[in-house]
């Protein structure tokens, strides 16, 4: 008795340390939101409303590489979100003062050098206070390249490092064999990557038509941006998941990991308050969420609680899983590499970035037992008002039963982490 | 159920003996390296037990011990009776740890931060409500009980670190070392609470390297060197260490060998430490002695700028147990 209410006021401490820092909480709901409103727009789908940040950049680098960067920004899909403008520093502060633009980026010289020596370098990005929410995503993107430059780094690694030195002196061109090599190189990656990432395999056509036999069958009127809201859904998850479990690194730093040891409160049950904190912002949430879903797509209201229970088991399971890979790593940079490294092939393959019903059928077969992937695949259908209810059931102890061996893994790491010293 | 009886038969004489932390024969090794060995001492209800050592001596290794956060590599720790080991959590539900680094909520109130280790020790309703209260006011946070504690000032938060371990009354406190990087004003406050709380009879264990706090704060003292305590007592039993003798303290230039030579003869007279630019002697009557030792010097060649003569203290102590300074 004394144990569950500590349970409950453990989590009550985290939901309200939570709180404290509503920004996150925003974060978290608003870029997949934003994404999948974007993704609606782009596949034609039900668009409107496009917000869009206004990112100076000066790039006094202006190389090979601070050009990918800021090809990023201008690159088809972010260009519906972002507009670049050139601008040298000073007029570009100027205008942020004057609210008009969302932030301001500087790419320093000697960047690209920087990141093929793997040097440590800086890039400035200086936001507009007076906005909010789109710096916020800026940011975010940002991270995520700074965390890809690593990985490119080791994937390209020798052909970048070819492109840097660049022709020789007396030649206006690449020698043979260079060329040959590099674009070998290249070309074999991009194949390999273009098997995944090829956009024309995003195509409408095929998404409309499938869709329209079952909303047939159904009497419900479905489009592609019904498909996209439970990805969305899984998207949020997986940021909430991530975000909330950074909160272990989070106590650590702050030494109130290490007070449970020498407390009179076993950790597990530090664990349990964690995991009930999670369980009730994500019904929370999922509430919300839902209800805006169920509202604006005309869904059978007597189907939101099943729902709303099985996402939010859900993603229980993928807390715990993200807090493993969290506890895993043997620090708190680590951790973030480690989980988003984890994250994004998760969500591409698992329909939560681009639904199952725009991707390959081999992926889709691939994508199904990724934790996501079988998470959406039962939500589906009881968002169409079509599910088996028993075999929803059998998969939710299931997830119950995973999700306990995952917690059983997390404190046994928990209990590492909190003795480092 | 029968070793359960005996610890709470334990628990409840050794209290009356007054013994509250008892440590025996406590070893702890980091791979190859020792950091504690041999420790042994006992500490008391009502007293402020000190461990005074430089940096790397073992003093946090062993308030590690004692709260559960290490495994020992052998010996045994009773707080109250209760080993640590095979009774870790009946043991630490008598203690309350200040710990060495900060561990606080940032992002919620002294208030909030209170009442949660608070109720982590079992207090309920109107008595945590108070307990809070009265400890807000004992570290003299009232007035920003309720700001988040990433606002307060460094020596705030140490008065809160130390306010999150009293909360639930502990019988043994640990301190490792509060008063690092805090303001004098706090500090002060910080040692005052120290003794209050000692007068209500809860047993202290307080390290630091300060030699002046383990001097006027500490009812007795272990002195740590390289993991092993070198000397243990009241103050006036170590000072007796050191005899009726005073301690003078002479810079200049000094050469190791001459000067040796030179002092040698000189009865009743013990060199605590040679360096190039200082000496250090302990002997009794200093100041009528002054002109026959300048002589000696001055016969060997040393040239002496500056002269103090002192009462023996926890440093010159040290310099003799260990032939270096008490510093960082
Ligand atoms: N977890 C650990 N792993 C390895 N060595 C450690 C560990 N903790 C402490 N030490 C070493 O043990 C010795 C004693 O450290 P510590 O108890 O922290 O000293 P103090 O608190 O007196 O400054 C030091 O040499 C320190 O480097
Ligand atoms: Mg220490």
């Amino acid at each position: 008795m004394r144990a569950a209410g500590f349970l409950r006021l453990t989590a009550e401490r985290d939901l309200r340390r939570l709180l404290r820092d509503p920004w996150k909480l925003g974060l978290w709901l608003c870029v997949p939101l934003l994404i999948g409103v974007l993704m609606t727009s782009v596949m034609g789908g039900a668009g409107g409303m496009k917000p869009q940040a206004l990112l100076f950049i000066e790039d006094q680098d202006d190389t090979f590489l601070s050009g990918l960067l800021v090809n990023v920004f201008s690159s088809d899909q972010m260009s519906e979100l972002v507009l670049i403008e050139h601008l040298d520093g000073e007029a570009a502060l100027e205008r942020l003062n004057d609210n008009d633009g969302t932030a301001f980026l500087r790419i320093p010289e000697g960047f690209g050098d920087a990141v093929l020596d793997e040097t440590p370098v800086t890039l400035e990005l200086v936001t507009n206070p007076a906005q909010s929410i789109l710096p916020g995503i800026l940011e975010e993107t940002l991270s995520i390249l700074r965390d890809a430059v690593f990985y490119i780094h080791r994937l390209f690694g020798p052909q970048l490092a070819i492109m840097r030195e660049g022709p020789e002196p007396d030649e206006f061109t690449l020698a043979d064999p260079v060329v040959a090599a590099l674009s070998v190189g290249i070309n074999k990656i991009a194949q390999d990557v273009s098997d995944y990432v090829d956009p024309l395999r995003l195509e409408l056509t095929t998404v409309v038509d499938s869709v329209e036999d079952e909303s047939d069958e159904e009497g419900l009127e479905l489009e592609f941006s019904f498909f996209m809201f439970p990805s969305m859904l899984l998207m949020a998850m997986f940021f909430i998941a991530q975000g909330m479990s950074e909160d272990y690194w989070q106590e650590r730093e702050q030494g109130t990991l290490r007070r449970y040891l020498y407390g009179p409160r076993r950790l597990r049950l530090l664990l349990g308050g964690k995991l009930l904190a999670a369980l009730v912002l994500f019904l929370i949430i999922g509430v919300i969420l839902f209800s805006i879903g169920y509202a604006y797509h005309g869904l059978r209201w007597s189907t939101l609680p099943a729902a709303v229970l099985w996402w939010s088991l859900g993603g229980l399971g993928v807390y715990a899983l993200v807090s493993l890979v969290q506890l895993w790593a043997s620090t708190r940079r680590a951790g973030s590499i480690l989980t988003n490294t984890a994250m994004f092939p998760l969500l591409m393959l698992g329909g939560s970035f681009f639904p199952f019903e725009a991707m390959p059928d081999w992926m889709v077969a691939v994508g199904r037992w990724t934790p996501n992937g079988w998470i959406l695949s039962e939500l589906k259908p009881v968002l169409m008002d079509e599910a088996d209810y028993a075999a929803l059931a059998v998969n939710a102890v299931l997830l119950v039963l995973v999700t306990g061996a995952l917690c059983w893994l997390v404190l046994r790491r928990l209990r590492k982490v909190a003795a480092l010293p | 159920m029968c070793l359960q009886t005996w610890g709470g038969v334990i628990a409840r004489i050794l209290p009356m003996s007054g013994v509250m932390i008892e440590v025996a024969d406590l070893r702890k090794q980091f791979g190859d390296l020792v950091a504690v060995d041999e420790v042994a001492f006992e500490a008391r209800s009502g007293e402020i037990f000190g461990f005074l050592g430089p940096n790397g001596a073992g003093k946090s290794t062993t308030i590690g011990c004692l709260c559960g956060l290490i495994t020992p590599t052998s010996g045994r720790i009773r707080i109250l009776g209760h080993d640590v080991v095979t009774d870790g959590l009946a043991s630490r539900e008598q203690l309350g740890v200040v710990p060495q680094e900060l561990a606080l909520f940032e992002e919620l109130s002294a208030t909030h931060n209170l009442s949660y280790w608070g109720a982590a020790y079992g207090l309920r309703g109107a008595e945590l409500n108070t307990r809070v209260l009265e400890v807000l006011e004992i570290t003299g946070l009232v007035d920003r009980a309720k700001e988040p504690v990433k606002q307060f000032s460094g020596g705030m938060k140490r008065r809160l670190n130390l306010g999150c371990a009293i909360v639930h009354k502990p019988r043994v406190l640990l301190l490792d070392e509060p008063t690092v990087g805090v303001d004098p004003q706090s500090r002060v406050r910080l040692l005052e609470l120290v003794r209050e709380l000692v007068a209500d009879g809860t047993c202290v264990l307080y390290t630091t390297h300060y030699m002046e706090e383990a001097e006027t704060l500490c009812d007795r003292l272990a002195i740590l060197d390289f993991g092993r305590i070198i000397a243990q007592g009241t103050l006036p039993e170590l000072r007796g260490i050191l005899g009726e003798r005073d301690i003078l303290r002479l810079s200049g230039t000094f050469a190791e060998e001459a000067v040796r030579h030179a002092l040698d003869p000189l009865p009743d007279l013990e060199i605590l430490q040679i360096e190039e630019d200082g000496l250090r002697l302990a002997l009794a009557g200093a100041s009528l002695r002054l002109p026959e030792l300048f002589q000696a010097l001055h016969g060997a060649g040393a040239e002496i700028r500056d002269t103090t003569v002192s009462q023996p203290s926890l440093e010159s102590l040290f310099i003799k147990l260990t032939g270096k300074e008490l510093r960082e």
